[in-house]
C-alpha cells in the first residue's frame, strides 16, 4: 500500500475553550445554594438571639467552648492553605499535589473529631437539642457544617485516589477544591458568630 | 387637591409611619432596637447575598471572556 506524501496538517478545534469547566460551574451553583441555606440559618439565629430576653446563652446553659474552638478554626484553615498548595503544585505536576492534598485530607479530619469531641463534651454540660433554642441552633448550624466538612473530605478521598492512579482531570480537581474552599470559608463566620 | 384626596393622602401618610412608632410589624415580636437591627440585617443580607453571588460570577465570566477574546485577536 501506498503511503501518503501529503504534508502533515494540524487540526485546531473550532470551538472556543469555555470560560468554566462544567464540573466547576456545577460546583459553583451547588455551592451558591448552600450560601442561601447557610444564610437563612444565620439570620433566624441572630434574630433569635436579638429578642431572647435576657443574657446569651440563656440560664443554665453552657458557653460554648470559644478558646478550643479557636485552634480547631487554625487547624481547618491550614487545610485549606495545603489543598491550595496542592493545587499550585498540580499545576505543575500531578504526582507532586499528593503530598499536600493528605495533609489537608489530615487536617480536615482532625477538625471533624475535635468537634466531636466538642460535642460530648457539650452534652455532658446539658447542652442537647431539646435543652434550649441555644442548643438547637447550635447543634443545627454546626452539624450542617460538619456534614459538609464530611462530604467534603469524601470528595477529596476520591480525587486523591484517582490522582494516585494518575486519572484525576483538572477540572474534577478544581470542582472539588471550590466545595473545600466553601466550606473552609464559611467556618470562622459561624464560629463568630455561634460561639461568640 | 380635592378634600376627598387629601384625606387619602393623610390617612396613606399615618399608615405608613404608623407602625415604625408602634413597632407593629406583622413579624416583629418585640420592639426592642437590637430585635429591630437584626431585622434590618438579616433582610439586607438576603436580599443581597444572591444578587452579589450572581453579580459577582457574571462579572468574572465577563472579564475572563474579554481577556480570551483579547489573546485569541493577538
Amino acid at each position: 500500500m501506498a503511503r501518503s506524501t501529503a504534508p502533515l496538517r494540524v487540526i485546531t478545534d473550532p470551538r472556543p475553550r469555555p470560560v468554566l469547566p462544567s464540573a466547576v460551574l456545577a460546583m459553583l451553583i451547588f455551592v451558591s445554594t448552600e450560601v442561601m441555606l447557610f444564610a437563612g440559618l444565620i439570620s433566624a439565629f441572630l434574630i433569635l438571639r436579638a429578642t431572647a430576653a435576657g443574657a446569651w446563652p440563656p440560664a443554665g446553659q453552657p458557653r460554648l467552648p470559644f478558646g478550643e474552638t479557636a485552634f480547631n478554626t487554625l487547624a481547618l484553615i491550614a487545610s485549606g492553605f495545603m489543598l491550595w498548595r496542592a493545587r499550585h503544585a498540580f499545576a505543575e505536576s500531578p504526582a507532586r499535589a499528593q503530598r499536600p492534598l493528605t495533609i489537608a485530607m489530615a487536617l480536615g479530619a482532625f477538625f471533624v473529631l475535635f468537634q466531636g469531641y466538642e460535642w460530648v463534651m457539650m452534652i455532658g454540660q446539658g447542652l442537647t437539642l431539646q435543652s434550649s433554642n441555644h442548643g438547637s441552633f447550635f447543634y443545627l448550624i454546626v452539624g450542617l457544617h460538619a456534614l459538609h466538612v464530611v462530604a467534603g473530605l469524601s470528595v477529596l478521598s476520591w480525587a486523591w485516589w484517582r490522582l494516585r492512579g494518575g486519572f484525576l482531570a483538572g477540572s474534577s480537581f478544581a470542582a472539588a477544591q471550590v466545595f473545600w474552599f466553601f466550606v473552609v470559608g464559611l467556618w470562622p463566620i459561624l464560629y463568630l458568630l455561634v460561639y461568640s | 387637591m380635592s378634600r376627598f384626596a387629601l384625606a387619602i393622602t393623610c390617612l396613606l401618610l399615618c399608615a405608613a409611619l404608623s407602625p415604625d412608632a408602634a413597632s407593629a410589624c406583622s413579624v416583629c415580636y418585640g420592639g426592642a432596637e437590637e430585635s429591630r437591627k437584626a431585622f434590618l440585617f438579616t433582610t439586607v443580607l438576603l436580599s443581597l447575598l444572591p444578587v452579589g453571588m450572581i453579580g459577582t460570577f457574571a462579572w468574572w465570566v465577563w472579564r475572563h471572556a474579554r481577556d480570551a477574546d483579547a489573546s485569541n485577536d493577538r
